[in-house]
């Protein structure tokens, strides 16, 4: 299927600077990039107290045109003094529309000596084989991560949930399709559920027992072998008003899966998506990375697309009764187009606050022209 | 005994079940049994068979790899004639009828490691390609490089017919036409005719190894494995 147009009235007109004047230093920010068919995503973290950001690269097809947007971040004084400073890159699974650009970002970013992160899927490509020797030449840190991990950042919990230690296992031994090695991401900001309070007592910490802020789930190519042991990795309890739940709920949560944000898995791939697990995500905003047109594998599939809207907008019941349209629905694609002109919609910003206020913003970008934030437009 | 579909699955570390020219067929045939490999609880070497496996190896003058085949030589000389400078192909996914395939230069090797776009090229990323073809193409061409190289070998059939896989790897002289002038990936999303080539997927697996060891730590002397006793059983 072709990707759903935007109609022009859903979006603001730009205005130089409104998208850089729009990411306040407390923000976490996630673009998926406009890359055609492939991966290219940048998580800027909310700025540390001397209001520095770090940054996570989730994969790069298109080094490029991310090293651009970065540069462009920076020069508008989003990334804070000193440079862009690199925390981790992802390089979800070995395909070559995942990683051919991280070798050279690898380089680029030498100099603050990134986390490379990696399912330890051993691939013979050379962009593969090249980002190992950009681990050796400079020294880096690579780990190979699998479900359960957590990594703490300032405010924001970088956890793993795939692939699980047991697929991860059966790389060497009996073989998984490279897309289930795929590493998929949760990012929950705030990463906190403890708030500290100024009284006339005094200086007070208290616990939130709801459930506050932010998440994102990145899915990466998982597909549903994948899926099948996230689901079971990490269950989703309820009912959420019992006292258990409740304490629950404040230990770790009771959701797991549950995430504001759903960085669609695989392109919009029939084989990335059930119905219970876009329900268990229950997601406020989908994003798909697909060229328009559908590329080489028509992506994204009707079939998963369905599903999403099926999942947030249910009409089963009542079949004679459409689904809202996707803008409705905030299903996004990064091949999408404006209606009526036919300029490309772009990449997708999102803009996270930790009060759980969000904006999504797009970009305007072809999937091979760069990035200029003047011309980005909010949705309304 | 495994059964051909989950051989067909079976990842890289199964030595004893990747296709390979050398010493493992070799020993094979000497031994006249099963391969040996994965659902094995015991391993017992062969001590005619050294365990230390050369790694990746420039030529003389150091620079691009070269494989210790008469094949390669014949396929070099090949590729010149053709005007098609020889590239590292691997089956990067298999769906539906379509084969993608990661193109990349054909690689140097520096400190043990194969090197494919050098870092201090601009167009780095544009090293990598990615190229389409269709599956039943590239299997045909597969078993006529296999064909040559595995002729008067012990089980030349099953090496020859061994279905196509992602990872299998080619060192290939390629014709490329763009079908997509623009496309995102790879600045072009080329189709693939190949003129000539090898299946390198044995090599490729052990160079991965040695890549991905190298990128977790540096490398030991031999005398610190052990001095006395690193080339026997």
């Amino acid at each position: 299927m072709a990707a759903t147009d935007v109609p022009d009235d859903t979006l603001e007109q730009p205005a130089s600077g409104s998208l850089v004047g729009a990411i306040k230093p407390n923000a976490l920010v996630h673009v998926t990039v406009n890359v055609g068919d492939g991966d290219t995503q940048l998580v800027l973290l909310p700025a540390d107290p001397n209001g520095r950001r770090r940054l996570i690269i989730v994969d790069a097809i298109r080094a490029s045109k991310l090293e651009k947007l970065i540069d462009d971040l920076d020069q508008a004084g989003v990334l804070g003094v000193g440079g862009p400073l690199v925390e981790i890159v992802v390089a979800t699974h070995p395909h070559t529309d995942h990683i051919r650009g991280v070798p050279r970002i690898l380089t680029r970013y030498a100099s603050s000596k990134p986390e490379l992160w990696e399912p330890g899927y051993r691939h013979a490509t050379g962009a593969y084989l090249d980002i190992l020797g950009r681990v050796a030449r400079h020294d880096l840190r690579r780990t190979v991560v699998s479900a359960g991990m957590a990594r703490f950042i300032g405010q924001t919990r970088v956890a793993v949930l795939a692939p699980s230690v047991s697929l991860q296992q059966r790389f060497d031994s009996y073989g998984i399709d490279v897309n289930n090695s795929s590493v998929s991401l949760k990012l929950a900001y705030p990463a906190t559920q403890v708030v500290r309070q100024a009284t006339a007592m005094g200086v007070t910490h208290s616990v939130v027992d709801y459930d506050i802020g932010q998440s994102l789930i990145l899915g990466a190519d998982a597909q549903m072998l994948s899926w099948s042991h996230v689901l079971a990795d990490f269950p989703q309890l309820g009912p959420r008003s019992t006292a258990v739940t409740k304490a629950l709920r404040i230990a770790g949560g009771t959701a797991p899966l549950r995430a504001a944000i759903f960085k669609v898995p695989h392109h919009g791939s029939k084989h990335g998506l059930t119905l219970e697990l876009i329900e268990a995500i229950n997601p406020k905003v989908s994003i798909v990375s697909s060229v328009r047109g559908g590329g080489s594998y028509s992506f994204p599939h009707e079939v998963a697309m369905s599903q999403i809207r099926e999942a947030v907008n249910p009409r089963a019941g009542k079949p004679a009764v459409p689904h809202d349209p996707d803008h409705k629905l905030i299903l996004l694609y990064t091949g999408s187009t404006v209606t009526p002109s036919g300029t490309p919609a772009g990449s997708v910003c999102v803009i996270c606050e930790p009060n759980g206020r969000r904006e999504m913003w797009r970009l305007m970008d072809g999937a091979s022209a760069d990035i200029d934030l003047n011309q980005a437009r909010m949705m309304k | 005994m495994l059964t051909d579909a989950v051989v067909r699955t079976v990842a890289p570390i199964c030595d004893d079940l990747s296709p390979s020219r050398g010493s493992v067929l070799a020993r094979r045939a000497a031994l006249n049994e099963p391969p040996k490999g994965c659902g094995q609880t015991s391993y017992e070497p062969d001590p005619s068979v050294p365990r230390i496996v050369p790694g990746p190896r420039a030529g003389q003058d150091g620079g691009p790899l070269v494989l210790p085949d008469p094949m390669f030589q014949r396929l070099l000389e090949r590729a010149r004639t053709l005007g098609s400078p020889l590239r590292w192909v691997v089956i990067d996914d298999l769906y539906e009828e379509i084969c993608e395939l990661a193109i990349s230069p054909w690689p140097r090797v520096t400190d043990g490691m194969l090197v494919f776009a050098e870092e201090e090229r601009i167009d780095e990323e544009e090293v990598h390609m990615v190229g389409a073809i269709d599956q039943s193409t590239l299997w045909e061409n597969a078993r006529t490089a296999r064909r040559a190289q595995y002729e008067g070998v012990p089980d030349a059939a099953e090496l020859i017919d061994r279905p196509l896989q992602v990872g299998d790897t080619f060192a290939a002289a390629l014709d490329y036409s763009v079908i997509e002038s623009d496309a995102p990936v790879g600045g072009s999303r080329v189709e693939v005719t190949f003129r000539d080539g090898m299946d390198v997927t044995a090599e490729a697996r052990l160079f991965t190894k040695v890549q991905v060891a190298l990128a977790n730590a540096p490398p030991l002397s031999r005398e610190e494995i052990d001095p006395g006793d690193v080339t026997g059983g």
